[in-house]
């Protein structure tokens, strides 16, 4: 994407995830699922999960691994990626739920 | 009493990574996140060409760009004895080319500016007159009589042959042959590749003319080796040269060598007195750093009717590109090349490699593997699963029949290497009943009948991780062993560092375990420390999976000295003699009265306030580690396919990894480690090459032709374990990190060859393009050699 296109839209980066006290559940999930292992594509799947889960919250695996495919990782093999948003999703769902 | 190890994070926790903390919040520090104060930016020009005489170079119009502070060409670092560099193999390479290009993207000059952008624009108004030279791109056609020289800069080169290398018994391995019942022959390529971390290489070098000290932030999976090989090309004395790797947007062996920008870098600082800053881009990355494969196999095993393999012979030709440059043990030409078989309880091997210069960027890193043995375990998989089918022989029961057994070690293979533990046919069984193998062999039948192509290919290998020992393992005469640092505070925290380098194998948190479980100090309580040539102790680095065999064992071995001060210290606080003091996780206790003890902690604060007459203060130490063998791990890797006989698309069916890596720190990690090695494993199997056409230009420069797979593309994986301790290794482990990479590509491609088989097809080489799977289906011959240039033509 070019910077022009973001013209007149928020722009949200990794640094927008977290609050001062607390970290997004697509953060955590990544932590817990080990979702990353040199971290430098980290930011950008995280950012990409973030925009999945606003457009769909409850994803399937499928779904996900179509979302993440514009993004590389050559560490993790994905797995793990698909399944720190998938965490994620549940945390998010059930805070909502609750 | 004792402490819950898995609670204080010790071995066997799925402790969750402490690195991530930062990694997850954006605060990763890779070193194109430092900036420095008066910091300037680099810029490399690179040949368009693969093979040209340089006329010359006009520099004038970068000059005259302003904010361009210096243009640096070859023939300004021959003045200052600077335009070649030695290699980590022995020979020399063009910092910056003088007499003429050698390979595409070579670096010609350099320009430091005010920022990048005037520096990109200053390169391209360097013009540069050049005469093409004939090119040479495979080792067919280096070997050919009247080839280009290429190395014309050597004396003595006459031709362009690298080395000539033989391993094994040739005449045993002839006697074998001469008893065989049938002679089962393969003819293999193991495709170029580029480890390709999504982070390049740079650095940033600041020369401080005040303190007369060097220190360079830079992408280096091996510091100490960087901060000797600078003191040897720059001249610069050791003491006044830091290096500092900071995080590391992956490696996978791409950044073990030294590159032409990092001593251009350091040279403008110098000159300049400024920090400068070379960050490289990703076509830089691919077409100019350290590529990986790019072997031809004839291989040749002789076998007796009832499955038992008599001997196995192998010839290779590799091709190193323009300069020799393989990150590997001095002694050996064709890095652990010979380390195929060593699973297999074979009579007699003999191995020929011949290494040729080509005119293609450097070659022979050890991507994501020890030393060429990647190729290895491909091939000796390969060539297993074509003898058993030459013999008319399950592909399973005919391993099995092979396999040197669980009593049978230590073993000593047909190539020389002393393999000491493992349960390999408890993993085959492991895998097979995993996958369900019976049944699915008849569902292959059932689905044959209907035109439907399945297939199943198997891979089972042990391979030598963790170099050295000091005998036989040494870069550049520096004996491959490696260290670790511990200091406990007063408090009972501590810190620990260690000459490795983590890249995202997640060091931080798996040395503190190592500590935690040795101590009984909760891992949370430990720092862990690498990187930094001036606080690290000297250590060879991270890569051929060496970090847990050798730097992991120097953690267990400095945290036993501590514990040996800390039972001294224990003794004095409990009032009685050291030999009655016992030892439990975490806590020193009279064996007569259990009850009474003191905590290590005790002993941390007990070492600064409170030390015995006679005793060090202090609670600190440093632990040098030479292993006395390679380690051992085995894996077995299947995975089924359907190939679908219109398109030539084959779709990964499902795939299984058991893997036994010895003791498991963080089982977390490790499974971490295997999932994403299966996937550069299919990746290599698939899509994932970079060619060059017939003048020598690089197809796969970026990520638009170099197929690189996504989320989508890769198959999910089931994992497994068998755990077979290390017999040598102070905690049992063994290597992991590179296994699925090493084994894995032959699982994939054995499957799509047994989908073909009675085709008529024997092999296709990687990568298993659809287009070539559909040529070899509908015309029922053999794909041979690199897309698109094919070698035999």
């Amino acid at each position: 994407m070019l910077a022009v296109q973001a013209d007149g839209h928020d722009v949200m980066t990794v640094e927008g995830l977290a609050t001062a006290s607390e970290l997004h559940p697509i953060q955590e999930g990544f932590k817990d699922e080990h979702g990353l292992q040199c971290g430098f594509c980290t930011p950008g799947m995280m950012i990409t999960a973030k925009a999945l889960l606003d457009e769909n919250p409850d994803p399937t695996e499928d779904e996900i691994r179509w979302a993440l495919s514009g993004n590389l990782c050559r560490c993790t093999g994905y797995q793990n990626i698909v399944k720190s948003v998938m965490w994620a999703a549940r945390k998010i769902n059930n805070q909502a739920a609750n | 009493m004792s402490l819950d190890e898995i609670k204080i994070g010790g071995m066997g926790a799925s402790r969750r990574r402490v690195e991530d903390n930062r990694f997850i919040r954006g605060k990763g520090n890779y070193v194109d996140d430092i900036v420095l104060p008066g910091m300037l930016h680099m810029e490399i020009l690179r040949s368009p060409l693969a093979h040209a005489r340089i006329k010359s170079i006009d520099t004038s119009k970068a000059w005259a760009i302003p904010g361009v502070r210096l243009v640096m060409t070859g023939e300004m670092m021959a003045s200052r004895n600077l335009a070649w560099m030695p290699t980590l193999s022995y020979d020399t390479q063009a910092v910056l080319a003088t007499d003429k290009v050698r390979f595409q993207g070579q670096e010609v000059a350099c320009v430091i500016a005010d920022d990048p952008y005037i520096a990109k624009d200053a390169c391209e108004a360097i013009v540069v007159d050049y005469e093409p030279l004939p090119v040479v791109v495979n080792p067919i056609q280096a070997m050919a009589p009247g080839a280009p020289l290429i190395r014309d800069d050597k004396e003595n080169q006459h031709d362009n042959v690298v080395f000539d290398w033989e391993v094994g018994d040739k005449d045993g391995t002839e006697k074998a042959f001469a008893q065989a019942d049938v002679v089962s022959k393969l003819e293999l390529h193991y495709p170029r590749s580029h480890p390709s971390p999504l982070e390049t290489c740079g650095s940033i070098a600041d020369f401080d003319r005040a303190t007369s000290k060097l220190t360079v932030y830079m992408t280096t999976q091996a510091p100490h080796i960087i901060r000797a090989a600078v003191a040897m090309v720059a001249e610069l004395p050791e003491h006044m040269i830091r290096i500092v790797s900071p995080d590391l947007g992956g490696g996978f062996g791409n950044k073990v060598p030294v590159y032409p920008g990092y001593v251009a870098s350091i040279l403008a600082s110098i000159l300049l007195e400024r920090p400068v800053k070379w960050i490289e881009d990703k076509t830089g990355n691919l077409i100019s750093t350290g590529f990986g494969r790019d072997v031809y196999l004839r291989g040749e095993m002789a076998l007796r009717k009832d499955g038992k393999i008599l001997g196995v012979r192998m010839h290779t030709d590799s091709d190193h590109g323009a300069f020799f440059s393989d990150a590997q043990p001095s002694k050996f030409k064709i890095g652990l090349m010979h380390s195929a078989f060593a699973c297999y309880d074979i009579p007699a091997a003999h191995l020929t490699a011949r290494g040729m210069y080509t005119n293609k960027a450097p070659g022979g890193v050890a991507y994501r593997c020890s030393f060429r043995v990647t190729e290895a375990m491909f091939f000796q998989e390969r060539m297993v699963q074509a003898a058993a089918d030459d013999l008319g022989m399950d592909q399973a029961e005919f391993r099995r029949l092979n396999f040197v057994r669980d009593e049978d070690f230590p073993h000593r293979t047909a190539f020389g290497f002393l393999t000491d533990s493992g349960q390999y046919a408890k993993c085959l069984d492991v895998g097979l009943e995993a996958i369900g193998y019976k049944d699915f062999l008849k569902q292959k039948e059932e689905a044959k009948k209907r035109g439907r192509l399945l297939g199943i290919g198997i891979s089972t290998m042990t391979e030598p991780l963790g170099a050295g020992n000091s005998r036989e393992y040494d870069i550049l005469g520096i004996k491959m062993f490696d260290s670790a640092e511990l200091r406990v505070h007063m408090s009972g925290k501590a810190i620990l560092r260690t000459g490795a380098k983590s890249q995202g194998q997640g060091h931080e948190t798996t040395w503190a375990q190592i500590v935690a479980h040795e101590l009984g100090i909760p891992a949370d309580d430990i720092t862990v420390e690498e990187g930094d040539t001036d606080t690290a102790p000297f250590g060879m680095g991270t890569y051929a999976s060496r970090s847990t065999p050798v730097a992991g064992a120097a953690v267990a071995m400095v945290s036993r000295k501590i514990r040996a001060k800390a039972r001294k210290l224990a003794a004095h606080l409990l009032e009685v003699s050291e030999e009655d003091v016992e030892w439990e996780l975490g806590r020193f206790y009279v064996r007569s009265s259990p009850d009474r003890g003191v905590t290590i902690q005790d002993c941390a604060n007990a070492a600064y306030s409170n030390m015995p007459d006679g005793l060090e203060p202090g609670l600190e130490n440093t632990a040098y580690y030479d292993p006395p063998n390679l380690t051992w791990p085995f894996a077995c890797y299947i995975a089924t396919v359907e190939v679908d006989p219109e398109t030539g698309v084959w779709d990964v069916l499902n795939v299984v990894a058991v893997d036994d890596c010895g003791v498991r720190i963080n089982p977390m990690i490790v499974e971490g480690q295997i999932m994403g090695g299966l996937t550069e494993a299919y990746a290599m199997a698939s899509m994932q090459f970079i060619t060059f056409d017939a003048e020598g230009n690089c197809v796969g420069s970026n990520y638009m032709d170099y197929l690189l797979p996504t989320a989508w593309e890769t198959p999910g994986f089931e994992l497994h374990e068998v755990v077979t301790p290390c017999p040598h290794h102070p905690i049992g482990a063994k290597g992991i990190g590179e296994c699925a990479t090493v084994g894995g590509p032959a699982a994939f491609v054995n499957a799509v060859m047994d989908a073909l088989k009675g085709t008529g097809v024997r092999n296709i080489d990687m990568p298993l393009l659809p287009d070539r799977v559909y040529e070899a289906f509908t015309t029922r011959r053999d794909i041979s050699g690199m897309p698109p240039v094919k070698t035999e033509d």
